[in-house]
């Protein structure tokens, strides 16, 4: 017999089989009680009593059929009760049955009949669908013969001796009947694991079925508590969202429109419908026709994704820019059935935009246009020039003369204000053909168009100068800036417009060098002078790049400051001298304000302080201790702006070992007036590192003699255009006296610098000028030279002192 | 489907394991045949078989045929054992039809009342043919003939020779063919010739009388047969 497919149908075959057993096992203790009864009402009906004459006894059958029979029942009752359904129960029911029958046949006298129990007997235990039932069944007949045709072979076989071929008969009649029932159960327990395997299969197909629905089921739940979520979620996004979504189902032709697309044109939620046209009606009639062909081309599938800006009529009647997007839904077949979009209010944006795109080409203070849209009209005439051969232009670059003056001295609102007022003046005299743009600052650039001649172009600069002499009255301060103007033609030579206004500004910056006020055109000198200039930066830069680079190109000298009332020298003003490995020396004032405006100026001043600390230290050395001597070092402006400043003096008096009391930094007054810098705190500092300070060019800037108190300097130095002239002007001797007497009554020392003669020394003397430098002492020399003053020419300036 | 059964062992294994199930079956199996035993010992001990006097059929009163042999049965009328005696008559009979007359000769207490007239093997032994049922009061026939257990059956030839002399049933009560049977069915179908006997299984037709004789002698005379 074949095993069972599965364990499944092995536990159904199991349990079905179990459950026969069990039956048959109740069945088999029913009929144990009848055959118990059966037997004892047999004895006592067949055989009750045995005779001996008149004697009677209890037959022994009755005893038996009672004792016996009740032995008999015991033990299968038992196991009935306890084990039902196991294999002893069967096996022990099995033998207990077949020796019922030797029971009952014994006491119904051996009656052929009887003998037939034993066949009901095996056919009863078939009942079980277990042949193995039989096994034990036949075995006690078989036993019983056995053991009664060897003992009492009449009881079996009729004759004293045994006859193996009634024994064979009897067997083969048992062993047919076995043959039979056991056929019986083995296609018994085919059927029942025939049905078992149908069951299996179908419970198990039911349970996979089951579990097939459960997953669907799950996974149905799962997939519809997401879309719970996704719509909950898009329900909040919607909601909370600034955009407007819509969404338009192409096959009913109708739309949804969220609650704020409807708040974002003004409308309430039920004052919009679910038509298209509620939407194309509010579009402004010139981006109707771009949206419908939007729209057409988004539903024909020939594009994915609509990105449009409109402008919708708001309820308020006031348009409004909006940003459209949407995407396009296909079905299966890809036939687009809806269309699914926001609506973005993007009026803000529209207008910062403008005001971006106005800010990026205008000038915020005068609203002219700024640099770069000059620059590109520069180039649009220039192409426009080179198209049309009698076309000429002319380009000025304007720069005002003293505006910083009026910065430092009024303030920047002033400034400002001015400017405004400038771009007006501009405006107003100027075509409409005409252009005008604020470059930064002061500067200021115009093209005059259609300008066929030079001395054209040269008579409108002049009425822009004229005009410009006029004051400005700017919040009650009469205000006046003149105007100097570089004028340059439209030249074919011209490939750029960087190049026209370079050479503007060259002859602007001529105009400025040759008096100021004034136009200057630009002719081929000027662009020689710009280009020296530019070599000159270059050379500076490569020049300046290091200390061993500077100690190659650049020299000290000094400039001896000599006590008037003594004739001593008490210190000297280190000068930086450019020697130029071609040129030569180069005049400070060549390089200077260069460097100055190209930053050079920063290595080259911690060069010129190193190398001045050194020299310090070196004659400290030499004159003692005691002696009153001190070296002034120049700090430009860019130097007093440099955050780290003070870490560099630090450093320098560190490496040099200069004592900083011999030490005397010259700061000129706009320095100082300067406000971008907070001079007072950065010479605060200075002073707490012992170092000197002196206020240089006195007299040059704007500032008020009350301010000489914030600062924290000792010694004022004035500049020398006063002493050029207070031997001829008595008016200035007066100046120059106040200044003197203004600085000891704030405990100042007062230098005269520009000392070039014995009647400018004899003035000083008399004002009691405590101090003075100048060619009459000596001019800037060397380190050895001025080491050489200090000792030998200390006489000779003492008697030109005294 | 042996393999199978052998697989699972026919489920001794799983009573070996349960080895207190296995001993309380053996016990019991064990007791059921010692009871079978002595059952069946009961049942296949013959009891006395005594033996005919020489002479007695003539002696006796009896109507024997001439033509046919006679079967002389000894009967107690009560006892259970005898009906396999009767079956076996009765199979006789119809085995060997009209070669032998019976005479059942019943034992009868002196005192007995009319039940003892009235039982199954009375009523069988009318119905057979051929045969005679007589009542043996106090058993004095019966004594005389020297037969002790009911079933005791004695052949005579038509020639009036005893044949056969025993029991004709297997065991005590049990039908079928026996020793006995089978030695008069050959006496009675002409084979044979030497007188043959076979152990009697049955209850005692005398009981106390065997051992009073001098009871049962008072009582010789009596002896008749009830026609």
């Amino acid at each position: 017999m074949q095993a069972l497919t599965s364990k499944h149908a092995q536990e159904l075959f199991n349990e079905a089989e179990s459950r026969v057993h069990r039956r048959t096992d109740v069945l088999f203790g029913v009929l144990f009680v009848v055959q118990f009864f059966g037997a004892v009402v047999a004895a006592l009906t067949l055989t009750p009593q045995t005779w001996a004459g008149s004697e009677s006894s209890v037959h022994i059958h009755v005893t038996a059929g009672l004792l016996l029979g009740a032995l008999l029942c015991l033990m299968p009752l038992v196991l009935i009760v306890f084990r039902r359904g196991e294999a002893v129960t069967r096996y022990t029911i099995a033998v207990a049955q077949m020796l019922f029958s030797a029971l009952l046949i014994h006491l119904m006298g051996g009656r052929l009949e009887t003998h037939f129990h034993i066949f009901g007997s095996l056919a009863f235990l078939a009942f079980y669908r277990d042949w193995r039932v039989l096994v034990p069944a036949t075995a006690v007949i078989a036993t019983d013969h056995m053991l009664r045709g060897f003992f009492w072979p009449e009881s079996v076989f009729g004759v004293l001796a045994a006859s193996p071929w009634r024994a064979l008969e009897h067997a083969g009649w048992v062993v047919f009947e076995d043959i039979f029932l056991a056929a019986s159960c083995v296609q018994s327990q085919r059927e029942m694991r025939a049905i078992a395997e149908s069951q299996a299969q179908l419970e198990d197909a039911y349970q996979e079925t089951e579990r097939q629905v459960q997953e669907r089921t799950a996974e149905l739940r799962a997939q519809a508590e997401s879309l719970s979520q996704s719509e909950e979620r898009f329900r909040m996004a919607v909601h909370g969202s600034q955009d407007g979504i819509w969404d338009w189902n192409l096959q009913t032709n109708s739309v949804y429109y969220a609650p704020q697309w409807k708040q974002l044109v003004g409308c309430g939620e039920d004052d919009i419908g679910t038509t298209p046209d509620e939407w194309f009606g509010r579009i402004a009639s010139g981006h109707l026709a771009k949206f419908h062909q939007a729209i057409t081309e988004l539903s024909g599938g020939e594009k994915e994704l609509l990105d449009i800006e409109l402008e919708i009529t708001h309820a308020d009647g006031v348009s409004r820019w909006m940003l459209c997007r949407a995407t396009a839904h296909q079905d299966e077949s890809g036939n687009v059935t809806r269309l699914v979009g926001s609506l973005a209010d993007i009026s803000d944006l529209k207008a910062a935009q403008e005001r971006l795109r106005v800010l990026a080409h205008h000038d915020r203070l005068t609203g002219l246009p700024n640099r770069a849209v000059f620059t590109e009209r520069v180039s649009y005439a220039l192409a426009c020039a080179k198209r049309d051969e009698n076309r000429r232009f002319a380009v000025l670059f304007g720069d005002f003369d003293g505006f910083k003056n009026v910065n430092d001295s009024l303030g920047h609102a002033i400034g400002d204000a001015m400017l405004i007022r400038a771009g007006e003046r501009f405006r107003s005299m100027l075509r409409d053909v005409d252009t005008v743009a604020r470059m930064g600052g002061d500067e200021f650039a115009l093209i005059l168009d259609n300008v066929q001649r030079p001395e054209d172009a040269f008579e409108t600069a002049e009425r822009l100068i004229d005009s410009f002499r006029e004051p400005y009255n700017l919040k009650g301060h009469e205000v006046i800036s003149t105007l100097s103007l570089g004028l340059v033609m439209s030249e074919p030579k011209y490939e750029s417009a960087e190049a026209m206004l370079r050479d503007a500004d060259a002859a602007m910056y001529q105009a400025k060098t040759t008096g100021k006020n004034c136009v200057q055109i630009f002719d081929e000198e000027m662009h020689q002078a710009a280009m020296r200039r530019l070599d000159t930066e270059r050379e500076l830069r490569a020049a300046t790049h290091d200390f061993e680079s500077m100690d190659r190109e650049f020299r000290l000298q000094y400039q001896p400051i000599v006590e008037l009332n003594g004739g001593q020298i008490v210190g000297f003003e280190a000068l930086v001298r450019w020697d130029h490995p071609v040129s030569g020396m180069v005049p400070p004032d060549r390089f200077i304000p260069i460097a100055e405006d190209a930053g050079m100026i920063i290595p080259l001043g911690e060069w010129v302080l190193q190398r001045a600390c050194e020299q310090a230290v070196i004659w400290r050395r030499s004159l003692g201790p005691s002696r009153p001597f001190k070296v002034n070092v120049n700090l430009s402006r860019r130097q007093l702006m440099k955050p780290d400043l003070i870490p560099m003096l630090e450093r320098v008096m560190e490496e040099t070992g200069v004592h900083p009391s011999d030490l005397v930094l010259e700061l000129t007054e706009t320095s100082m007036m300067d406000e971008r810098i907070d001079a007072v705190e950065i010479m605060g500092r200075i002073k707490e590192l012992g170092i000197g300070m002196a206020m240089d060019d006195f007299g040059t800037g704007h500032s008020s003699l009350s301010c000489l108190r914030q600062f924290p300097i000792q010694t004022l130095k004035i500049d020398r255009a006063f002493l050029l002239t207070i031997t001829e002007k008595r008016e200035f001797s007066a100046v120059v006296q106040a200044i003197i007497t203004l600085a000891y009554n704030l405990n100042l020392k007062v230098v005269a610098e520009g000392v070039e003669d014995a009647e400018q020394l004899v003035q000083l003397q008399a004002m009691e000028c405590g101090y003075a430098q100048g060619y009459y002492f000596s001019r800037p020399v060397d380190a050895i030279d001025a080491t050489r003053l200090l000792d030998g020419g200390l006489e000779q300036a003492g008697k030109r002192a005294a | 489907m042996v393999s199978h059964a052998f697989e699972r062992g026919f489920g001794v294994l799983e009573m070996i394991r349960q080895r207190w199930v296995l001993l309380s079956v053996t016990a019991w199996a064990v007791a059921c045949v010692s009871v079978f035993v002595l059952l069946w010992s009961y049942a296949n001990v013959p009891g006395a078989q005594g033996m005919l006097p020489v002479g007695w059929t003539a002696a006796t009163e009896l109507e024997r045929p001439d033509d046919r042999a006679m079967l002389l049965v000894f009967a107690h009328p009560k006892c259970p054992c005898t009906r396999a005696t009767m079956t076996a008559i009765e199979r006789l009979q119809r085995e060997v039809p009209s070669s032998f007359a019976t005479r059942v000769v019943f034992y009868e207490p002196a005192d007995a009342d009319a039940s003892w007239r009235q039982t199954d093997l009375w009523a069988r032994a009318n119905k057979l043919v051929d045969a005679k049922a007589i009542a043996d009061p106090g058993g004095t026939m019966t004594l005389d003939a020297g037969a002790v257990v009911s079933g005791c059956v004695a052949l005579f030839d038509r020639d009036g020779q005893l044949r056969f002399w025993g029991g004709i049933t297997p065991s005590r009560g049990h039908e079928g063919e026996s020793v006995g049977l089978g030695a008069i069915r050959s006496v009675l179908r002409g084979q044979g010739a030497e007188m043959t006997s076979a152990p009697v299984y049955g209850c005692e037709i005398a009981g106390a009388c065997v051992l009073s004789m001098e009871v049962c002698g008072e009582r010789d005379g009596d002896a008749s047969i009830d026609e």
